[in-house]
């Protein structure tokens, strides 16, 4: 057999710091503390992303988590997560309702023009925010993709008359990214993107335009409930053990942040609703948390923490 | 290609001469974090593609950063906590990226053991002279950068050539954790040098248990503790070695450390264990149990 080519013995990026220029490494234990507003040791950021896979979804480059998975006509996947938008958000909105959260929603832009009651719903509180979460969930960014700016441009085009204020955030549909989403994030003056799960803080990207904001991969419903195969029990059970961890490095290290995503088709069936109230209630009641939207987290933390 | 990797004989778990470890302990209780460094654009190993999706995949690449990050930190506590050092498997390209990480296990007095330069380059495919220069690279790496000369290995993401064994013992290598057949040490055949396989595990490691098998943080605390009560019970008759590989990024994270804390503080309890790194235990076995090196 030929051996492997030289460019497998060659090293171009390996140099102090990452191995790009997206962002700068830390040891968040040594990062300056943070403070939220009462004091709070926590901050609860809850994420709940509203989507919508077309039936004729091709899954390229890659199926995204959730997508379609039959042959098409994929009936039960399509109207599974119909569901979500639905029914299940309605029980997700009545928790976070009785419990006085504030949550960030990433929308789908297709699925706010189509269903532009369930956005009225979700603004009805008063208190949640409206993320972008791409265009739909069968326009994914990869890299050798064209006319990725303007699909950003799309839609946030699209979102824009079902927002009263600009949006300032954004999640990519199945957290997927070229290697120019970044940059094109910040030239459409989107202030944090929610993708990576390299940290449980804000940190800065491209020297201060823009901020990874924690949005947890890890503590999510699909992920321990789907993926994972846990008990109900098990996931609340995970939610209080992470609150009880980072409230402990609160104590030291300055307000934390505890991240959870949350999909409508997971968490709102009839059987897990009660958990979901069970475990956020759970967090709430433990100790002084402050709920807020990525948005309030991002601004309280970039007056504390310069670039 | 072999039906056979020749590298060790058939022991049966019986009869064997009994291993009694330092100050007469029944069993050598060893962690090895993973400290590994991934890339973001790696070339693609025809045998292997690095990440699933089209470059840049940032959701596993970013997953790993957290490692190193956050959960290294989280780990490194719990284990200061229970007075266990660290036999670290090293992508030794981090000795560049992470000094600040590298110092920090220096100056808690842990191993270092070669995990590759970077577990996104995989040694499928490589001839002689580039397995060679990836292990030289790492023996020089490690002593570079920690003082240490490097004894132990488990290969880059596990990959390995037919090669592999008989190129890290002809270079001073004296333990390998690429191998899975026993709980006890074995001396390996190799021509030249000595080298012996050191237990690690599949079935133990973070990775595996969490991914592979869905494990919850607590069952996994569980089958830590299980692990433990059985090795220790055999060991009363004949030494056994007890290794838990961790990697940061998931062990680390906050839902899980606790748990994992809880269940390795009851491990290192115990009386009549041995609490080590590997190249310790590698030395006192072959010194004690391997007369024909």
């Amino acid at each position: 057999m030929s051996p492997l080519p030289e460019e497998f013995m060659h090293f171009p990026m390996r140099r102090h710091g990452m191995d790009h220029d997206l962002y700068k490494w830390r040891n968040l234990f040594e990062e300056k503390k943070t403070q939220w507003p009462g004091s709070a040791s926590l901050a609860l950021s809850i994420l709940v992303p509203l989507e919508w896979f077309p039936l004729n979804s091709d899954n390229k480059p890659f199926r995204p988590p959730g997508g379609m998975l039959t042959p098409y006509p994929d009936l039960r996947h399509y109207s599974s997560r119909d569901y979500g938008n639905r029914v299940a958000i309605m029980r997700l909105l009545e928790v976070f309702d009785r419990l006085g959260l504030a949550v960030t929603f990433a929308v789908n832009a297709r699925l706010a023009d189509r269903y532009s009651e369930l956005i009225e719903a979700v603004r009805e509180p008063g208190c949640h925010e409206i993320a972008a979460h791409g265009l739909d969930m069968n326009s994914l960014h990869y890299g050798g993709m064209e006319g990725e700016e303007e699909l950003i441009e799309q839609t946030l085009n699209l979102l824009k008359p079902h927002t009263d204020a600009p949006i300032r955030g954004w999640l990519s549909p199945a957290r997927s990214q070229s290697s120019e989403t970044l940059q094109l994030l910040a030239k459409a003056n989107l202030d944090y993107c929610l993708d990576w799960i390299n940290d449980d803080m804000p940190f800065y990207m491209l020297d201060g335009k823009l901020v990874a904001m924690p949005h947890s991969e890890e503590l999510c419903d699909r992920q321990i409930i789907l993926d994972y195969r846990h008990t109900e029990d098990s996931f609340v059970e995970q939610i209080e053990d992470a609150a009880i961890c980072l409230r402990r490095e609160a104590e030291k290290y300055g307000g934390r942040i505890l991240s959870l995503s949350l999909y409508p088709w997971v968490s709102g069936l009839p059987y897990r609703i009660d958990y979901l109230s069970r475990a956020l209630g759970s967090v709430i009641r433990t100790g002084e948390v402050w709920s807020a939207t990525s948005a309030q987290i991002l601004d309280v933390w970039r007056t504390q923490h310069s670039r | 290609m072999l039906n056979d990797p020749q590298y060790y004989d058939f022991q049966l778990y019986r009869n064997r001469p009994p291993i009694v470890w330092p100050n007469g302990a029944r069993l050598a209780f060893w962690v090895a974090p993973n400290i590994e460094f991934y890339e973001l654009y790696p070339p693609t190993n025809p045998q292997r593609k690095p990440w699933p999706r089209p470059l840049p995949d940032i959701v596993p690449y970013s997953h790993r950063d957290y490692g190193n990050r956050v959960g290294i930190w989280r780990m490194m506590e719990a284990m200061d906590d229970c007075g266990v050092r660290g036999s670290i498997s090293l992508s030794v390209g981090l000795c560049d990226h992470h000094p600040e990480i590298i110092e920090a296990c220096k100056a808690r007095d842990w191993e270092f053991f070669s995990h590759g330069i970077y577990n996104t380059r995989y040694c499928y495919g490589m001839d002689e002279a580039q397995e060679t220069a990836l292990i030289r690279d790492a023996i020089e790496s490690v002593q570079k950068a920690t003082g240490q000369r490097l004894t132990g290995w488990l290969a880059p993401a596990l990959t390995h050539t037919e090669r592999t064994m008989e190129l890290i013992a002809a270079h001073g290598i004296r333990y390998t954790c690429d191998l899975f057949q026993d709980d006890q040490p074995q001396l390996l055949n190799v021509r030249s040098g000595t080298l012996i396989s050191m237990p690690y595990s599949l079935e133990i490691n973070d990775v595996i248990c969490y991914n592979s098998y869905g494990q919850t943080p607590r069952q996994y605390g569980e089958l830590i503790r299980r692990q433990f009560d059985r090795l220790y019970q055999e060991g009363e008759t004949s030494g056994t070695v007890m290794c838990i590989p961790l990697h940061p990024f998931l062990v680390g994270q906050p839902h899980r450390i606790d748990a994992f804390h809880e269940a390795l503080a009851w491990c290192t309890g115990h009386d009549d264990i041995w609490v080590t790194t590997a190249a310790e235990i590698a030395d006192y076995y072959i010194d004690h149990y391997c007369s024909s090196s």
